[in-house]
């Protein structure tokens, strides 16, 4: 019996909950003046943008080339900068026989940086920490990002023309792994950008607690 | 046995990834020194006794370190092929060549890393093994046993 399976219906629901349900709550104080908090919320908050979102942007430029960061992320542009010293290695420069790198690979990693750096901004309106950029003992430029919870991912950038930049990230007591590669400079890598955004981000302090009178109401 | 650079120290990123990671001189191997047949003064010293890569020109010795790395660990890497004992002697004493009796090797099976040497995860799994483990010197007893060596090798 011949039977041709109909490909399964996806169905798409939007969420019940709509952009005007959320408030984005300033201060403490201004909960406590807004009698009608509890009808206008529904019970959702948007916590994390406490903090205000900065869009203003600055320019830098490194080995030539041009970079515009938002200005919440001038502590990243710092470290680029500060990693820019390998490009003054020479052959050899750990006595034992280390290859010294290139402009082309250290940008590379200059352009993976500020591009998931502003894309996390963007998207997610989160600060990622600082990364340290070194240099491999075989010309490779690496970037190296530390945060908590044990979280922390190596990029490897390749001297080499058109080579795949690996990478390796980790997370957790149980340090759940992620290995995978890009493509340098190519358009955003979404998992990895989401993987970024939940375990390399800055975490902000909030004032913001929610008022005990209120948890039973949830 | 790694290099301690003074951005790194600054940044407080020791040991350096960098120093686990292999050049295309390596071959493949990572040299290091067996504990059993050595003492970290004496790692250091035939270090600072020994030239530069392709010069000749004493290697600076005060800007390292020494972090040990279990066998036992090295082997649960899948890109690990074996440590091997690898001692070096020299038949006629030559200046700026050291016998190191203690030398050995970590060898990599490239032939299963899809992405050539320094695979980013290994080079992370090692580097925090060893940053566990830093290993302590007597920088002066290093001084002397490096003037002693350097001195042998002149006298030849």
């Amino acid at each position: 019996m011949n039977r041709i399976l109909a490909e399964p219906a996806i169905s798409y629901h939007r969420s019940p909950v709509r952009s005007k349900d959320y408030i984005i709550i300033q201060n403490e104080t201004s909960i406590s003046q807004n009698l009608n908090w509890e009808k206008k919320t529904h019970g959702f908050f948007k916590e994390k943008n406490v903090t205000s979102f900065d869009d203003s942007k600055y320019r830098m430029e490194i080995a030539g080339e041009k970079f515009e960061l938002y200005s919440n992320l001038k502590l990243i542009g710092d470290q680029i900068e500060d990693g820019a010293e390998i490009l003054s290695r020479d052959e050899n420069w750990d006595d034992d026989g280390a290859l010294a790198t290139d402009t082309e690979t250290f940008l590379k990693a200059a352009r993976f940086i500020v591009q998931y750096a502003n894309h996390v901004h963007d998207k997610y309106h989160e600060t990622l920490t600082a990364p340290y950029i070194d240099i491999l003992r075989d010309g490779a430029v690496s970037v190296h990002w530390e945060a908590e919870n044990n979280a922390q991912l190596l990029v490897v950038f390749k001297k080499k023309e058109n080579e795949l930049a690996y990478f390796f990230a980790e997370q957790g007591e149980r340090k759940i792994p992620l290995k995978s590669a890009i493509v340098p400079n190519d358009p955003v890598d979404e998992t990895l950008a989401l993987w970024m955004k939940n375990y390399l981000n800055q975490k902000k302090e909030t004032n913001y607690q929610i008022p005990t009178k209120y948890i039973e109401w949830y | 046995m790694v290099l301690e650079s003074a951005r790194d120290k600054k940044n407080k990123r020791l040991p350096a990834i960098s120093s686990f990671s292999l050049s295309d001189n390596d071959h493949g191997n990572l040299s290091v020194d067996w504990e059993r047949k050595t003492t970290p003064e004496e790692s250091i010293a035939r270090f600072g006794a020994s030239y530069k890569f392709g010069k000749k020109e004493y290697k600076p010795y005060e800007n390292r370190a020494i972090y040990a790395l279990d066998i036992s660990f090295l082997n649960s890497l899948s890109d690990v092929e074996g440590v091997i004992y690898d001692p070096i002697f020299y038949s006629q004493p030559v200046k700026g060549r050291v016998n190191n009796p203690a030398h050995s090797l970590i060898r990599f099976n490239l032939a299963l890393e899809e992405n050539g040497i320094n695979d980013p995860e290994t080079l992370l799994k090692i580097r925090d093994h060893a940053a566990k483990q830093k290993v302590s010197y007597d920088l002066e007893k290093v001084h002397a046993m490096v003037d002693k060596l350097r001195n042998k090798v002149s006298e030849n």
